[in-house]
């Protein structure tokens, strides 16, 4: 069988209804690389067989079972992909950007890239311009220097194709003859306009549109959040233009400084309404208004995600009721919520805890030091102290 | 499920008491999930390998057949004996074609027929992805292979599709015509686990005859000595679109009825043509290779071909339209070895346009997303031309297709070079097959052996009933009558102008001459382009021969003239003689309001048409109104200028215009 042959094996894989990317994955990597299995070969397995090699849960078969019967479908899909010229990449493919399996690790790496335009953009050093839709002048301008800076340095922009930062990332860098990779909130193939109006600039080599989700798949709200991921994983450097405290950019940039990456952030005007300084205070590094890193407008405490390493207390969460680390990790939740409001998410993330949010927000609701924010999602914030906003 | 229980299937939902064997062959491999390949021939059965399993899958078998009648015939015969089948093509309504499509999308149906083309449509492929699908068949697979004699670029989809398709999902490809070149092929394309079932290719009951002649005048002489002798009714195939009407005006002439049949005309004529011979109204339909397609007719008793097609597999195709039925059917080739070969050599030369022209198309698809009629305007190339250049561009991945409001052609970054090796070796091979055929016609050993073996057929023993094996020959035997009658066609032969349409009051016209095949050309391009002075006066008088024959005695009130580009007063000139003699008023009223380029300079009718249109005006609306005219022209190429000019009278309120030409060209654009 051919590799061409295989795609619409890794339409049906790489899609699979209430699979976690991470369940996905994992899949992947059982059948392709530990058993060397082409997917036609798995395919062709009796249930039975499915059942006793890889002691699937019968949730399990039955969705794989399903999915097979959806074979005969996903051809004329993967037929049309062929067809319209856009590329599979799967995640065992050697074109496949490293740097995604890097940044993104098993849990998050998109099973399949679906992408139109010039595959070479993929290799090349991307940085990711994010920031919010509804983002002021100074990140919009910040935006487009940015976007000149990489241009100039033949470094590709990688922006997501919403309103605000990301379109001027992408206009700024055509501008000024750079290159860009649109990440798609939406499948592939749902995207007709925008390949009519940046038809010159992917014919040319200039533009890569490139998706992770079902092709036929419209835009959706969970689709926008999944697809700030890909951006981050996308690039090697991250420029945060401006961010509210809530949304994919915060999230993105929070995720990522978790893993330790460079957020390059850019430092608020005193006047501005954002989160730009609560991302300085997790870790990000502040840049100027043309992108140039620069000292912080005061001394900010000791990056959070590195104490939180010292805890320790990422195990279990049963010991959050007893014992002595219990004490600990309330310490250290309010020693954050001294800093400002966060909701149950983000205190997870900053502090790097593996518990249930329910759990969290329970213990917080009820601990007499906290109160809470009138916010969707529920934010904490210590009693005696107010909030940076 | 095996061959006897069903074979009591069979019997009950089909009549038949059992299969071939090599028909059960074929549907076991399918029953049991594999994919094949069936070489047989026209008329063995290999239908029911595909709808026998059709009615015992769970689900919908899809059926990829170029042959709309064909479908439309089994589909009737499959309905008749209570199994759910459909087809979908263009021959039928877009409700019609709705509700199939809905019976398919609610598991309704077992079997359903479709054009190739339809997988370039973005409904159909819509509703697909919502079906369950149980098997896929492609009829007249050799259409796969550019090596075959009627690759279609269409069927690079079903291709696609099928190498798509899950491993153990069953595939079937049939055809009647694959030399084991196109047999590898297909075998390659279709992702190589295609399981090969090969009959045999022999048609016994066609016989086989080669008549040579000396000149293009004694094919015409042997019709008229020979045609009374042959059973009716059948297919004579011409080389080109002129030679239908040419050759069907003679055999009427002769007494015989005929129709010309060619892409040229419209589908409701050729719809009326098609039905008509179904019939049996016809002594003969004359016809490019365009029919066949379109018909499914088994007892089709002779094939004529007047001009020697480009290889024995065109031939064997073509001849294999006949005896279908199995009873006897003559086959006939009129061969002058002095002139035939230039036609079919100037399609294999002429088959792809210079590399040139294919750099044009490649920058224009680079500036904008366009759809091919765009293209065609943008670089400024024959319609023809560009649908060459763009499926070879589609076939490298240069360009891909797209669907974004209609059919357009998005450039590829990630593209190679253009790699036109490829169709130099695939004319030098054109060559070779053109070689074959000539040696067909001078063999003195069996014929039918010769296209089998070339087929790859195992050997065969001589059919018995061919020219060379039964010693008969037809030759050509002119008599001075028969001579005589041929000259007095010739002079009162002439082309007709399909110009009518519901947007003016345009009639059919008359062209004294075809542009190429007489001296007519010259001389007009003598006057024209090398200072010749007038048109010459033997031009006026075999014009107006021609607006007798076929004006008759209409009365015009008026005469108008196209007005000139370039070549001066030339038209002008003429007409005001033609209107001396038939003593009709000249008028000078039509004008163009805006400057034209010569239409030669534009390669298609699209840019023809977009450089005329609108831009006719007439001087005075009242001289026009309620008039008969007879409108002048030298040459009529695309039609576009007779068409615009008819349209602008048309607004100022002419009553009729009827063209009358000189010359017409044998090629048009389309
Ligand atoms: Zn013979």
């Amino acid at each position: 069988m051919s590799h061409f042959a295989e795609n619409t094996y890794w339409i049906a894989v790489a899609h699979l209804p209430g699979w976690k990317v991470e369940r996905i994955n994992r899949f992947i990597i059982r059948v392709t690389h530990e058993n060397q299995m082409s997917w036609s070969d798995f395919f062709a397995l009796e249930k039975k067989v499915w059942k006793e090699v890889f002691a699937f849960s019968d949730k399990e078969l039955g969705d794989l079972e399903n999915v097979r019967n959806e074979l005969p479908k996903l051809a004329f899909i993967a037929e049309q992909l062929t067809n319209e010229g856009f590329i599979m990449i799967p995640l065992n493919a050697q074109e496949y950007p490293q740097v995604l399996k890097e940044n993104l690790k098993t849990r998050h790496a998109p099973p399949v890239v679906y992408i139109k335009g010039r595959k070479g953009m993929l290799q090349e050093d991307a940085v990711a311009i994010v920031g919010s839709r509804k983002a002021g002048q100074a990140a919009l301008d910040f935006t487009s220097k940015v976007a000149v800076k990489c241009a100039t340095e033949s470094k590709v922009v990688v922006s997501g194709f919403a309103k605000g930062v990301d379109k001027q990332a992408l206009e700024s860098t055509l501008e000024a003859g750079g290159k860009s990779i649109i990440v798609l909130p939406q499948g592939i193939l749902t995207f007709q306009s925008g390949f009519k109006k940046y038809y010159e600039a992917i014919a040319g080599g200039d533009v890569l549109v490139l998706s992770t989700f079902f092709p036929k798949a419209g835009w959706d709200v969970g689709l926008a959040m999944a697809r700030n991921i890909i951006i981050y994983g996308l690039a090697k450097e991250i420029y945060v233009a401006e961010s509210e405290t809530r949304g994919g950019t915060w999230e993105g940039a929070m995720a990522g400084l978790k893993r330790g990456r460079n957020i390059y952030t850019r430092l608020p005007k005193p006047q501005e309404k954002n989160a730009n300084l609560k991302l300085l205070e997790f870790g990000a590094i502040a840049v100027d208004d043309n992108g140039n890193a620069t000292a912080p407008p005061r001394p900010l405490p000791a990056r959070l995600f590195e104490s939180s390493d010292a805890v320790g207390v990422s195990e279990d969460q049963g010991r959050f009721e007893s014992g002595e680390n219990v004490r600990h990790v309330e310490e250290e939740i309010l020693r954050l919520l001294e800093k400002g409001a966060y909701s149950s998410r983000e205190i997870l993330l900053a502090l790097n805890l593996d518990m249930d949010g329910r759990k969290i927000s329970r213990f917080l609701k009820n601990h007499p030091g906290v109160k809470t924010t009138g916010d969707k999602p529920l934010r904490y914030t210590r009693n005696d102290q107010t909030t940076l906003f | 499920m095996n061959r006897q229980h069903a074979e009591k299937e069979l019997l009950r939902l089909f009549g038949f008491e059992a299969f071939y064997d090599l028909q059960w062959e074929v549907i076991e491999k399918l029953l049991a999930g594999k994919r094949v390949l069936f070489i047989e021939k026209t008329g063995y059965g290999k239908s029911l390998c595909f709808q026998f399993p059709a009615t015992q899958l769970d689900g919908l078998s899809i059926v990829f057949s170029p042959l709309i009648a064909l479908m439309r015939d089994q589909v009737r015969s499959m309905q008749e004996r209570g199994i759910r089948a459909a087809t979908i093509n263009s021959n039928q309504s877009p409700d019609e074609n709705e509700s199939v499509i809905s019976l398919a999308r609610n598991n309704q149906l077992d079997i359903l027929y479709i054009a190739p083309e339809r997988m370039e449509n973005a409904e159909w492929i819509r509703a697909a992805r919502e079906m369950k699908i149980a098997m896929v068949v492609v009829d007249e697979a050799h259409c796969i292979s550019i090596w075959g004699q009627s690759f279609r670029p269409n069927y690079r989809r079903i291709v696609n599709l099928v190498r798509l398709l899950p491993k153990n999902f069953p595939v079937l490809a049939t055809t009647a015509t694959a030399t084991p070149r196109v047999q590898q092929d297909i075998l390659e394309q279709a992702g190589g686990d295609l399981i090969l079932v090969r009959g045999r290719l022999l048609r016994p009951n066609l016989r086989l005859f080669v008549v040579p002649v000396n000149s293009e005048d004694e094919k015409f002489l042997w019709l008229a000595s020979h045609f009374h002798r042959i059973p009716k009714t059948g297919i004579i195939y011409t080389g080109t679109q002129a030679n239908t009407e040419i050759y069907a005006n003679w055999l009427n002439f002769l007494g015989f009825k005929t129709a010309a049949y060619s892409g040229r005309l419209d589908p409701e004529s050729r719809k009326g043509i098609e039905t008509e011979f179904m019939n049996n109204g016809f002594d003969g339909v004359v016809s490019t290779n365009a029919l066949g397609m379109g018909i499914d007719k088994p007892d089709i008793r002779f094939v004529i071909h007047t001009q020697v097609t480009q290889s024995p597999i065109h031939y064997y195709q073509e001849i294999g339209r006949a005896g279908r039925d199995g009873r006897e059917a003559f086959i006939i080739l009129l061969y002058n070895a002095a002139a035939d070969q230039s036609l079919p050599l100037s399609f294999i030369d002429g088959n792809k346009p210079p590399a040139a022209k294919y750099d044009k198309v490649i920058s224009a698809v680079k500036t904008a997303l366009m759809s091919k009629h765009e293209i065609v305007r943008a670089a400024n190339l024959k319609q023809t031309h560009v649908s060459v250049i763009l499926a070879d561009l589609v076939d490298q991945g240069i360009v891909n297709e797209v669907e974004a409001r209609g059919r357009k052609y998005f450039y590829n970054p990630n593209a190679g070079p253009l790699d036109l090796g490829l169709y130099e070796s695939l004319r030098r091979e054109q060559y070779l097959e053109l070689e074959k055929m000539i040696a067909y016609t001078g063999i003195e050993t069996c014929r039918m052996q010769y296209l089998c073996e070339y087929l790859g057929d195992e050997r065969q023993s001589p059919c018995g009933v061919c020219d060379n094996d039964s010693k008969k020959r037809i030759g050509v035997v002119p008599s001075e009558e028969l001579v005589e009658k041929l000259k007095n066609f010739r002079e009162t032969f002439f082309p007709v102008l399909e110009v009518e349409t519901t947007q003016s009051c345009l009639v059919n016209g008359v062209a004294a001459a075809y542009y190429g095949t007489s001296n007519v050309g010259s001389a007009i391009h003598y006057s024209k382009y090398e200072g010749g002075g007038d048109f010459p006066d033997w031009l006026l008088r075999l014009t107006l021969r021609a607006f007798r024959k076929h004006y008759g005695g209409e009365k015009f009130d008026m005469i108008m003239y196209v007005p000139p580009t370039e070549s001066g007063d030339l038209v002008k000139n003429f007409a005001e003689k033609v209107a001396f003699v038939l003593k009709i008023p000249i008028s000078h009223q039509l004008i163009k309001t805006e400057a034209t380029q010569p239409q030669k300079v534009f390669q298609s009718s699209i840019s023809k048409r977009h450089n005329v249109r609108g831009k006719f005006g007439c001087l005075s609306m009242e001289e026009i109104e309620g008039k008969r005219i007879l409108i002048i022209d030298d040459i009529f190429d695309s039609g576009c200028t007779i068409k615009e000019a008819g349209k602008c009278l048309s607004k100022c309120g002419a009553a009729k215009i009827a063209p009358l030409v000189i010359a017409k060209t044998l090629g048009g654009d389309l």
